[in-house]
């Protein structure tokens, strides 16, 4: 081993260096392996659990959009079927208003027809008073005397039939 | 003027106690300020969103990690820390020794060669007295230049030392993995055969340390070398620019050489042997 002195080395310079790099060797672990493994562990913890995350929320997000497409559908029938509702009842309302106002329009034709026909009855009457005042009056202007009960109803009724017959044609 | 040229030992400065500081050992600790320093700097505000130094630690700790985990498998967690170790120190050792001023500023010694060369001319009566005084002249000028810095991997006390820790703790590992019969069955076993194949991996183990230390050695001390020379014979100016590229380069490769042959070492030693249960 004489020549390892030719280059200079010594126990007490090789025992020196050892120490130097074993010092060096504890120190770089605190200082540098176990904080940058632990940065870095961590990093890949978060971006790893990012992933699944992004992933999660892919799916989600798909089936959130199969959700709303078929509420969206759901929406679209339920929307035809009020629809189709709503036009049947419109149908209906219209339908019986259309009926009672036919009723109506009736009910007013009949009661006019009623009351046509009693004011020509009250016509009649009117007609029949009258007539059998003016009949009365004539025959007693020309007979001087007032009639029968008999005869004035017997010419009223004549008479009368008379100016109806008349009034018909 | 002195011719400057590169010892193939590291100078001695000065000492404190009976430990000599040599020039590598200066730039030894130097280095270990610088890296710790960067170490703690790049980790000390340590976020999950990395900024500045932190960046670059990243990047070259996740680099490493790939490779040491590619080949160690899962036994990184226990490999990376003293893989790391080595890389880092080693490479910032290489490139600190190419900074300007390491192995460029340093003072004149009268070097141990002329002294001895005159004292052999004062007692060589032999020797003709009109030469003399010239010669004691010029041998008296003769002065070696003592860089206060030198590249630290351009000592074989730090590459050997380095070498030693390399095996030792590979060693170390591969009892506790395999336990200490395990450990030992890896190199005696009862077959003729196999035990000597066990012997000669000793023998392996030890030249181990030699040659890991020596590649280091051999490569940075080289590469201080071809700077000296290109500098000090070529030209000061450009013309060491490509070498310091290749040394550049060298200093990140032998790096890498060293980590990875420890590696290598490591996992091949804490392997379970075939052989074993023979």
């Amino acid at each position: 081993m004489d020549f390892l002195r030719d280059f200079g080395v010594q126990p007490t310079l090789l025992a020196g260096q050892i120490i130097n790099f074993l010092i060096i060797l504890v120190l770089l672990r605190i200082f540098f392996y176990k904080p940058i493994s632990k940065v870095l562990n961590e990093r890949r913890q978060k971006i790893a659990e990012g992933l699944k995350n992004a992933e999660e929320i892919e799916v989600k997000l798909a089936q959130t959009e199969e959700k709303t497409a078929k509420l969206l559908e759901k929406a679209g029938a339920d929307a035809k079927e009020y629809l189709h509702q709503a036009k049947d009842e419109a149908q209906k309302i219209t339908d019986a208003a259309n009926i009672e106002a036919k009723k109506r329009i009736e009910d007013a034709l009949v009661e006019a027809k009623l009351q046509i026909e009693n004011q020509k009855e009250e016509m009649k009457r009117q007609l029949e008073k009258e007539t059998l005042i003016l009949v009365s009056a004539v025959v007693k202007k020309l007979l001087g005397r007032s009639l029968k009960a008999e005869e004035r109803k017997q010419l009223t009724q004549k008479s009368f039939t008379e100016i109806t017959q008349k009034a018909n044609e | 003027m002195a011719e400057a040229h590169v010892a193939l030992a590291a100078e001695k400065l000065f000492s404190i106690g009976p430990f000599p500081v040599t020039n590598s050992v200066l730039t030894t600790w130097i280095v270990t300020i610088i890296l710790i320093a960067f170490a703690f700097l790049a980790t000390k505000n340590a976020a999950l969103a990395p900024k500045g130094l932190q960046n670059i630690a990243e990047i070259a700790f996740e680099a490493l990690e790939g490779l040491v985990s590619s080949i160690a498998g899962d036994k990184t967690k226990v490999f990376l820390p003293i893989i790391v170790a080595f890389f880092f120190f080693i490479l910032f050792g290489n490139y600190f020794g190419l900074l300007p001023g390491v192995g460029s500023i340093g003072f004149y010694e009268k070097s141990k060669l002329s002294a001895e060369v005159e004292s052999k001319v004062s007692n060589g009566p032999n020797e003709s007295k009109a030469e003399s005084p010239d010669e004691r002249s010029t041998i008296n000028e003769i002065r070696t230049f003592v860089p206060y810095l030198r590249s630290m991997n351009s000592d074989l006390n730090t590459t050997m030392a380095l070498a030693i820790v390399s095996t030792v703790a590979t060693h170390f590992l591969a009892i506790r993995y395999l336990g200490l019969f395990g450990y030992i069955g890896k190199f005696i076993s009862l077959n003729p055969i196999f035990l000597f194949v066990g012997l000669l991996e000793l023998v392996g183990e030890v030249t181990k340390i030699f040659s890991l230390s020596f590649r280091l050695f051999g490569n940075i001390f080289a590469g201080e070398v071809l700077l000296t020379t290109a500098i000090t014979k070529v030209f000061a100016v450009l013309a060491p620019v490509p070498f310091y590229f290749l040394e550049i380069l060298v200093g990140f490769v032998q790096a890498l050489i060293f980590s990875m042959l420890t590696l290598v070492f490591m996992v091949i030693l804490t392997q379970k042997s075939e052989h074993g249960a023979h």
